[in-house]
C-alpha cells in the first residue's frame, strides 16, 4: 500500500489572476469563463509520485483581493508550498513580486514557492515576456512554470514540480509561531464569556 | 456632525421584541448593539446601531418649492404650501415655497443660507438633473432636513402623500408635534373618544391632511383606556380610493373587542368607494386636524403603470467618490454626476451641522443615510414610507461592514480622506445586488426576522443535538445548519444571542456566492451587530448541494478543528437520515395560503414577536413575481408596518390598522405576541376580516412548532 503525505499548498496573486481556475482545473479539471471571487476556499487534491508515494494537496485558494491581504498570514503560516500567480496578460507581475518578498518574510523558510504566470492561451496579448518571470524566479530561488487554466497546459506539470521539490517525510508545521499581522479576531470581553463547557 | 442622534427611522426590532429567548435573547449585549440613538460606540467609524429606532429628538426644517409645469396639483398646492410657509415661518422665517426651477433652502435660526442655495445648489443642481438623469433627481424638490441641535420635544412629520409637494415642518412651539403620517385619504374614520382623536390630529401641520371622505366617528366601548384611540389610515396609492378603519385597542384582551367593533362599523357602512379610476386621479384632501370645512383637492396624475420602478441605491464616500451603484445601466459619468451632486446637498447641511434625510419629489423619494466614510442614497418612487428606504441603506451599508469591518474602514480613510473604497470591495457588488434584490420583497429585512424552513419539529431538534459542539471550541460562536438558504436550526453559547441582521448578511453572503457553497470555506466576515470592528470566521461546508453548515468562530485559527468536528457532525446527521429528511423538506417549505382555509385570504404575513420570526405563505395571483400587485401589496404592508409602529413620527402606534383600495384590503394588526398583516379581497366585509385574522392567527399558533424554530439549543 502507498503511503499518503498531506501538503498543505496556498494560492497567492492579486485577484482576478486565476487562482480559483488553476485550482479547479488541477482539482476538478473545470473551468469556467466566468467565476465569482473566492474569499477562501479549501479544496484537496492527491497526486501519485510514483508507485509507493501519494501527495495529498490541501490548498487553499485565497482571496486576491485587497481587503483580505491582511488575512492571508491565516493560510499561508502553515504552508508548505505557495503558488503565487500573476496574468501574463495585465500588469499584475509586480503585485506578484510583493507576494514572494511577504513570504520571504513571514512564511515558514522551508516554503517551496512556485511563481505561476498564467493565461498563457491569451499568448497574443502578453505583457510580461516569460524570461522576465523566468529571470525574477531564479534570483529569488523560486520554481517558475507558465500554464493556462483554460486550456489546462502545464497545470498538472506545475503541481507535479512542487509534489517533487517536497520533503517526503511529514512536514514540521510551525504551528508555535503566532501571527502579529491580521485583523483580531476577537475582542477580551467576547472570549472571556464564550462558555467554555457546558452541554447540558 | 456626529455619528450618533441622527436617525430618525424605523425599524422594526423594538426593545420588546429583543427579549426573546430566541434569536435574540434578553442577555443579548453586543458591542454593535447600542440602541437607538446611540452612535456605535467605539466602532471607530460611527456605526449606528441597526435597526434605528424612531427619534424623538429631532426637528426637521422642510423646503418646499413648487414645480408648477410638474405637478398637477395647483388648487392644493397653493393652500398648502402656503400653510407649510406659515406654518413654519415661526422658526424659520426665511424658507418659502419657490417657483420652478429653483431650489431653496431653508435658513435655519442661526444662519441664513439663502445667498448659498441661490447659487450653488438651485442652478448647479437643476441643471444637471435636467440633463443628466430627470428620473433619478426630480427637479421640484421638497427637502426635509432634520437639525441636530434640536429638542427632545418635538417630532418630525413625515407626510405619506406623494403627489404632494408641499411639506411640513413640524416644529411647534410648543414641541409637540405630531406627524402627518398617518392620514387618510381614506375615507371612514372611527373613534371612540374625539378628545383623544383631537389631540392626535392637533399636531398635524399644515403639510399633512387626510383625504376628505367622511369622518365618520362610530363610539367604541371596550376600549376607552386612553391610550390609544384613534387610527388614521393612509393610503397613497392613486386611483385607489381608501377606507380607513380605526379601532383603537389598548390591550390584547381588547382586540377582539375592537375587531368586533370593526366589524360593526362595516355594517354600518362608512365606505367611500374609489372616487377615480384611470391614471389621473383626483383625491380630495381635508386636513382633519382643526379645519375640518378646508378641503383641497389634488389630482395626484401617477398610475401604477408609470410606478414601481426599481429602486436604485448608491453609495459614495464623503469626499464624494462612488462606492457602488445599484443599476448599472448608468454611464459612469452620470453616476459621478450624480455623486457629486448627493455629496453637495449633503454638505450644504452638514455646514449647519444638519443631516439631510430625505428629497420628496412628485412621486418620487430620495432618501439619505449618513454612516461617515460614507453616505447612501436611495431613489424610490414606491411610495413606501421612509422608513422602508433608511432600512434599506442600513442594510446596505452593514453588508459593506461585513465585508470590510468598521475598522478596517476607518483605517484607510483615515490614511487617505479620497479614498477608493471600490477598489476595496470589488467582488462585492453581487453581494450587494442580492441583498437590494431581497430586500425589496422580503419582510423579515425590515422587521429583522428571520423565517426558517418549515419542517418536522422532531427532525429539527434531533439535527440540533447532532449539532451540539464539544466543550473544547472555546470560541465557537454560532453553528448554523442552513438548507436552501434557510435556517434549520441554529444553536448558539448561552452568553451570546445572534441578532437577526448578522443572520440576513451572512444568509446573503452565502445565497450570493456559488463558490462558497462548492467547496470548504473560511470566510472571514464581520457580523456588524455583533462587532462591527472586527472578524469571525466562518467554516462553511455543503454537505449536499443544498444542506450546509456553518461554523461561525471568532479563533481565526480554528479551520482544522472545525473541519474535524465537521465530519462528526455529518456522521450524526446520516444516522437516522436526518440529513436526508431535512433535504426532503425543502421542497415542502413553501405553503399557500389555502392551507389557513379562508376565502378571501390572499395573503398575510405573521411575525412572532416573541421567536422574533416570521411566516407567510407564497405569493400567488396577482401577486407574482415581478408585478405591479405585488410591488403594490408590499407596499401597502410596509405602510401598514409604518403606521402601526408610528414610524413617521406619530406620538403613538396603533394595534389594529385597516386598508382597502380597490384591489385589495389590508389589515395589521399588532398584538404581545404577534404582529399580523393580511391581504383580504377588498370586497371581503369588516367582520369578515376579523374572522379571518383570528382564523390565521389561530392557524399560525397550531403550525407554531413547524414555521417557528422554537426551541434553539445552547451550549
Amino acid at each position: 500500500m502507498s503511503r499518503t503525505t498531506s501538503f498543505k499548498l496556498v494560492l497567492l496573486g492579486e485577484s482576478a489572476v486565476g487562482k480559483s481556475s488553476l485550482v479547479l482545473r488541477f482539482v476538478r479539471n473545470e473551468f469556467s469563463d466566468f467565476r465569482e471571487s473566492t474569499i477562501a476556499a479549501f479544496l484537496t487534491q492527491t497526486v501519485s509520485l510514483g508507485d509507493s508515494t501519494n501527495i495529498k494537496f490541501e490548498i487553499w485558494d485565497t482571496a486576491g483581493q485587497e481587503r483580505y491581504k491582511s488575512l492571508a498570514p491565516i493560510y499561508f503560516r502553515n504552508s508548505n508550498a505557495a503558488v503565487i500567480v500573476y496574468d501574463i496578460t495585465q500588469a499584475s507581475f509586480e503585485k506578484a513580486k510583493s507576494w514572494v518578498r511577504e513570504l520571504q518574510r513571514q512564511a515558514d523558510p522551508s516554503i517551496v514557492i512556485m511563481l505561476v504566470g498564467n493565461k498563457v492561451d491569451l499568448e497574443s496579448q502578453r505583457k510580461t515576456p516569460r524570461e522576465m518571470g523566468e529571470r525574477f524566479a531564479q534570483e529569488e530561488g523560486l520554481l517558475f512554470a507558465e500554464a493556462s487554466a483554460k486550456s489546462g497546459d502545464g497545470v498538472e506539470e506545475l503541481f507535479m514540480d512542487i509534489a517533487k521539490k517536497l520533503p517526503l517525510a511529514p512536514p514540521p508545521t510551525r504551528s508555535s509561531q503566532a501571527g502579529p499581522r491580521g485583523v483580531k479576531v476577537a475582542n477580551d470581553q467576547e472570549e472571556n464569556s464564550t462558555p467554555s463547557a457546558c452541554t447540558c | 456632525m456626529s455619528p450618533s442622534s441622527t436617525t430618525t427611522s424605523s425599524s422594526p426590532s423594538s426593545p420588546p421584541q429583543s427579549s426573546s429567548p430566541f434569536p435574540v435573547p434578553s442577555a443579548y449585549t453586543q458591542p454593535g448593539d447600542s440602541n437607538s440613538s446611540g452612535s456605535g460606540a467605539g466602532t471607530g467609524s460611527g456605526f449606528p446601531s441597526f435597526p434605528p429606532t424612531p427619534s424623538r429628538t429631532t426637528s426637521k426644517l422642510s423646503i418646499t418649492s413648487v414645480d408648477a409645469h410638474l405637478s398637477p396639483p395647483q388648487p392644493p398646492s397653493h393652500p398648502s404650501s402656503a400653510g407649510d410657509v406659515r406654518k413654519r415661518s415661526h422658526s424659520n422665517p426665511t424658507v418659502r415655497a419657490i417657483s420652478p426651477h429653483h431650489l431653496s433652502l431653508p435658513s435655519t435660526p442661526t444662519k441664513s443660507r439663502r445667498p448659498l442655495n441661490a447659487n450653488a445648489n438651485g442652478n448647479g443642481l437643476l441643471h444637471v438633473n435636467g440633463n443628466v438623469n430627470s428620473d433619478t433627481f426630480p427637479k421640484t424638490l421638497t427637502l426635509r432636513k432634520k437639525s441636530s441641535a434640536s429638542t427632545a420635544s418635538s417630532i418630525h412629520s413625515v407626510s405619506l402623500f406623494d403627489g404632494v409637494h408641499t411639506h411640513s415642518q413640524s416644529h411647534t412651539p410648543s414641541g409637540i408635534d405630531t406627524p402627518t403620517s398617518g392620514l387618510s385619504r381614506g375615507s371612514a374614520f372611527q373613534e371612540d373618544d374625539p378628545i383623544e382623536r383631537r389631540s392626535h390630529a392637533v399636531g398635524n401641520t399644515s403639510g399633512s391632511r387626510s383625504r376628505s371622505g367622511e369622518n365618520s366617528r362610530t363610539p367604541q366601548s371596550g376600549s376607552s383606556k386612553g391610550k390609544e384611540r384613534a387610527t388614521d389610515v393612509d393610503a397613497d396609492d392613486n386611483n385607489q380610493s381608501v377606507e380607513g378603519g380605526i379601532s383603537g385597542l389598548t390591550d390584547v384582551d381588547d382586540i377582539k373587542t375592537g375587531l368586533k367593533e370593526l366589524g360593526r362599523a362595516d355594517m354600518a357602512g362608512h365606505s367611500v368607494e374609489g372616487d377615480i379610476e384611470g391614471s389621473m386621479s383626483r383625491l380630495d384632501l381635508k386636513d382633519t386636524k382643526d379645519d375640518p370645512q378646508t378641503s383641497e383637492t389634488v389630482s395626484a396624475g401617477i398610475s401604477d403603470t408609470t410606478r414601481y420602478a426599481p429602486r436604485r441605491y448608491y453609495v459614495l464616500t464623503n469626499a464624494g467618490k462612488p462606492v457602488f451603484s445599484s443599476h448599472d445601466d448608468t454611464s459612469e459619468d452620470n453616476i459621478t454626476n450624480l455623486m457629486a451632486i448627493a455629496s453637495t446637498l449633503i454638505s450644504i447641511f452638514q455646514e449647519e451641522d444638519d443631516k439631510i434625510r430625505c428629497i420628496i419629489k412628485g412621486k418620487s423619494r430620495i432618501g439619505f443615510v449618513l454612516k461617515p466614510p460614507l453616505y447612501l442614497f436611495a431613489v424610490s418612487d414606491w411610495g413606501e414610507p421612509e422608513h422602508v428606504l433608511r432600512s434599506h441603506l442600513e442594510y446596505i451599508h452593514l453588508h459593506i461592514l461585513s465585508v470590510v469591518s468598521s475598522t478596517q474602514l476607518s483605517r484607510v480613510f483615515q490614511r487617505r480622506s479620497n479614498f477608493d473604497l471600490s477598489r476595496l470591495l470589488e467582488g462585492t457588488e453581487t453581494f450587494l445586488n442580492n441583498l437590494i434584490d431581497h430586500s425589496q420583497f422580503d419582510f423579515s429585512y425590515l422587521t429583522a426576522t428571520l423565517q426558517p424552513l418549515r419542517m418536522n419539529p422532531a427532525t429539527r431538534d434531533v439535527a440540533g443535538a447532532a449539532l451540539m459542539p464539544p466543550s473544547k471550541f472555546k470560541d465557537l460562536l454560532y453553528v448554523l445548519l442552513i438548507a436552501n438558504g434557510r435556517i434549520v436550526t441554529l444553536l448558539r453559547p448561552r452568553k451570546h444571542a445572534v441578532h437577526p441582521s448578522d443572520l440576513h448578511l451572512l444568509l446573503n453572503t452565502l445565497a450570493s456566492s456559488a463558490t462558497l457553497r462548492s467547496s470548504e470555506t473560511w470566510l472571514p466576515i464581520c457580523f456588524p451587530k455583533f462587532n462591527p470592528a472586527g472578524f469571525v470566521h466562518a467554516y462553511i461546508s455543503y454537505m449536499t448541494e443544498d444542506v450546509g453548515l456553518v461554523f461561525v468562530s471568532a479563533d481565526r485559527e480554528a479551520f482544522e478543528d472545525l473541519r474535524n468536528w465537521k465530519s462528526i457532525v455529518l456522521q450524526k446527521l446520516e444516522v437516522d437520515k436526518t440529513l436526508s429528511k431535512i433535504s426532503e423538506s425543502i421542497p415542502l417549505h413553501p405553503y399557500t395560503v389555502s392551507a389557513v382555509g379562508c376565502p378571501g385570504l390572499r395573503h398575510f404575513i405573521y411575525k412572532s414577536r416573541q421567536y422574533i420570526q416570521l411566516t407567510q405563505p407564497e405569493w400567488e395571483a396577482p401577486y407574482t413575481e415581478k408585478s405591479v400587485d405585488r410591488k403594490r401589496l408590499i407596499t401597502m404592508y410596509q405602510k401598514l408596518h409604518d403606521v402601526v409602529h408610528a414610524r413617521s413620527g406619530q406620538n403613538q402606534t396603533y394595534k389594529l390598522v385597516y386598508m382597502r383600495t380597490e384591489h385589495e384590503a389590508c389589515l395589521a394588526w399588532l398584538t404581545k405576541p404577534f404582529e399580523l398583516y393580511l391581504t383580504v379581497s377588498p370586497q371581503l366585509s369588516k367582520s369578515a376580516v376579523v374572522s379571518t385574522a383570528n382564523a390565521v392567527a389561530k392557524w399560525v399558533l397550531a403550525e407554531e412548532g413547524r414555521v417557528f424554530l422554537k426551541d434553539a439549543p445552547v451550549f
